[in-house]
């Protein structure tokens, strides 16, 4: 389902990217979480840098590097609102 | 939107670092501090880390530790400025957008739409290259999530509720189409969904272990290491090893013998 993975930053990037506790960590923090991972990255501070890059893509920081064509998005909107409405 | 909110954010950040040094005018005189100060809170602003590196650099300039003390303090006030600074700035519009959402207002569920579809298709993207099935599952997750709004409390929890559930649905669609597709799911090429918490404690034991079996070889003879190391590492059969080792068949069986008995005798 996903690119093939080429080096181990991007295996970890991967691997952030799809760990629920991370995106929640990311997105909507509780102390627990927080907790829980300020330790892990005290004991592997060599993830650091691919949890950053993870970082910005769960915070939508790089979507100019794969934009969604303006029609498409108009018509998943589209198709999105037909359904609910 | 986003580009926007960020730059708005920045602004902010800077007159927060600017106040912040007014106040604290001994430090502000001194450039290098100053530097290092904005380096250290741009970048915890902008991936909520703290990079360390100009951080200490800082502590350098410092004589005394009471000085070191005074701008450990002041890093953490800066930080927590940013942190309430993002937080006010960009979340007050999604969150009066969340809650007329959740009393059913299709406009805010549309605004709400187009502040979230660009990070998630960018983040989908990062998980799969089929461009079409990231977009019906898009459509889908959005669905989805406006028939669950009574379940959700925050505007955070509706942006990650939409990513956890758009990998989840991701995951489904991909498991049903290797289904289809009659291939082993062994054959695929796929990296491990393993919490990648679990690979490094698998990888610091085995260090603990190599660094375990380095100290117990080191407490044997050189011809007693040599030559376990030959019939265990190596796997080598003991003729080779009594000829690379220039000892008769017997003499090198007593010598690994010996060397596998001291090894226990250690090891338990």
């Amino acid at each position: 389902m996903h690119k093939n993975v080429s080096t181990f930053t991007d295996k970890h990037i991967y691997e952030f990217l799809v760990n629920d506790d991370f995106i929640n960590y990311v997105i909507n923090p509780s102390p627990a979480l927080e907790k829980q991972w300020d330790q892990f990255f005290g004991s592997n501070p060599q993830l650091q840098s691919a949890a950053t890059e993870a970082r910005s893509i769960l915070c939508g920081a790089d979507i100019t590097n794969n934009p969604l064509q303006q029609s498409e998005y108009e018509k998943i909107k589209g198709n999105i609102l037909a359904k609910i409405v | 939107m986003v580009s926007q909110t960020l730059t708005h954010s920045f602004d902010s950040l800077q007159t927060a670092v600017a106040n912040l040094l007014a106040t604290a005018v001994f430090y502000a005189t001194n450039a290098r501090f100053k530097k290092y100060v904005v380096q250290h809170v741009t970048c915890f602003y902008h991936n909520q880390t703290r990079n360390y590196e100009p951080f200490d650099k800082a502590c350098c300039i410092f004589a005394s530790e009471k000085q070191t003390r005074i701008y450990k303090n002041l890093i953490t006030v800066m930080e927590q400025n940013a942190k309430k600074t993002t937080q006010t700035e960009s979340d007050i519009k999604s969150a009066q957008l969340f809650n007329d959402f959740k009393n059913g207002n299709v406009a805010a569920f549309s605004a709400l739409y187009d502040l979230h579809v660009n990070m998630l298709y960018n983040y989908g993207y990062r998980l799969t290259t089929d461009s079409e099935l990231l977009k019906d599952c898009i459509q889908d997750v959005f669905i989805k999530i406006y028939n669950k709004r009574n379940e959700l409390d925050s505007v955070l929890n509706f942006k990650s509720y939409l990513l956890i559930s758009l990998k989840n649905k991701l995951c489904d669609e991909s498991r049903k189409r290797i289904h289809l597709s009659d291939v082993a799911v062994e054959e695929l090429d796929t990296v491990s969904s393993d919490h990648v918490e679990n690979d490094y404690i698998a990888l610091e034991k085995q260090h603990i272990n190599n660094a375990f079996v380095s100290r117990l070889l080191n407490i044997l003879s050189p011809r007693q290491r040599k030559a376990i190391e030959l019939y265990y590492i190596e796997e080598r059969k003991y003729e080779d090893i009594c000829s690379i080792m220039e000892m008769n068949y017997q003499s090198v069986r007593n010598l690994i013998h010996r060397g596998m008995i001291k090894l226990r005798s250690v090891a338990c």
